[in-house]
């Protein structure tokens, strides 16, 4: 069997098997809260990088804007992942998903909302 | 599967509490307005920002400046992009202040600095109106007292050599715009920093988050005197 058709049946028993444990939406929310650093140090790069990219008004409006963004999208995956795998997944796998993965992940998108409205002096 | 679907839906909620939980606890609390801001005095806030990596320039922004604005009539925010290139914004616009203001406070958001000597190139009778000094420096406690000569009548800074001193600050200025005294304000950012670095166990001398209070611990950000 050639490399890329063992790759290919390496990633695709993989997908089945995360699909058939519901871990699609727990690999949505660790993309997501990748999304979100990614998009955060663009905006401080862009505002305080070695070449300006965006207007000092928009410093902060961007800032809250990814943190509410991914905070919000973040926080329903991460909430219906935990729901799906103790719903439906295995126990012994979801268990420990929930505890060392999803609580993580709620964390931040909790966090990141929260931190929007303490940074915007709102609380 | 009737448990499984109970168990989801009890646990989902809880979960989610949980991570709140962990955020205020690691954070800080939502805090009201101690009093009403408005004393009929017009203040100003002058904020500088040094030269550091950009992550820590947005970060302090981001946190400082809506808390300013939210209690001061006129704020000036600087950032150094290289050290010394704010000189003169940072001498114009804390003249400016404390031309078109009754009060003025001065907030040095930098490393171990010698930032009183640009604000001496200031009048002396503007200087006058000088109030809060507020400076993150570490080890920079000891300018207090140059600071109570120039004109300033509180001075904010940190004795250790590694002050943590951006701990303290996210609570001792949630705390100063929202009316606390200066000396409440100081003394409960002192205890919620401390706190936190002891859960972390970075309780030690050389890395003190705490700050210490030369000058009038009656002041609050809408005037003179507490009322």
């Amino acid at each position: 069997m050639s490399l890329l058709a063992r790759t290919r049946t390496v990633v695709g028993t993989a997908g089945r098997w995360m699909w058939a444990e519901n871990l699609a939406l727990v690999i949505a929310g660790l993309v997501v809260a990748a999304g979100e650093v990614f998009a955060i140090r663009w905006i401080y790069l862009a505002s305080f990088g070695t070449r300006r990219r965006i207007s000092p008004s928009l410093d902060l409006p961007l800032g809250h804007a990814a943190l509410w963004a991914f905070g919000l999208i973040g926080m329903v995956l991460s909430m219906s992942a935990t729901y799906r795998l103790l719903r439906y997944g295995r126990l012994w796998l979801a268990v420990p998903l929930v505890l060392l993965v999803c609580l993580p992940l709620l964390v931040i998108f909790v966090g990141s909302l929260y931190a929007s409205l303490i940074v915007a002096a709102i609380l | 599967m009737a448990d499984r679907r109970w168990l989801a839906r009890i646990a989902t909620p809880l979960l989610a509490a949980s991570a709140l939980a962990v955020v205020i606890v690691a954070g800080d609390l939502p805090l009201r307005a101690h009093r009403e801001l408005d004393s009929g005095r017009s203040r100003a806030a002058v904020a500088l920002r040094d030269h550091v990596i950009p992550f820590q320039q947005w970060g302090t922004k981001l946190f400082t400046l809506p808390h300013l604005e939210s209690a001061y009539d006129h704020v000036y925010y600087l950032t150094e992009a290289i050290p010394g290139d704010q000189h003169d914004a940072m001498v114009a616009d804390l003249e400016q202040a404390l031309r078109e203001n009754d009060e003025v406070d001065l907030f040095l958001l930098a490393h171990s600095n010698r930032f009183i000597y640009w604000a001496s190139e200031v009048p002396p009778e503007l200087r006058e109106k000088l109030r809060l000094v507020y400076n993150t420096g570490c080890g920079d406690a000891v300018q207090g007292p140059s600071w109570l000569a120039l004109g300033a009548r509180a001075y904010v800074g940190h004795p250790s050599s590694h002050s943590l001193s951006p701990i303290f600050y996210v609570y001792f200025l949630r705390r100063w715009v929202r009316g606390w005294s200066l000396g409440d304000a100081v003394s409960a950012a002192n205890g919620e920093a401390h706190r936190r670095v002891t859960w972390f166990g970075l309780d030690d001398p050389a890395g003190d988050p705490r700050a210490v209070l030369v000058g009038r611990a009656d002041l609050w950000v809408g005037g003179e005197a507490e009322k």
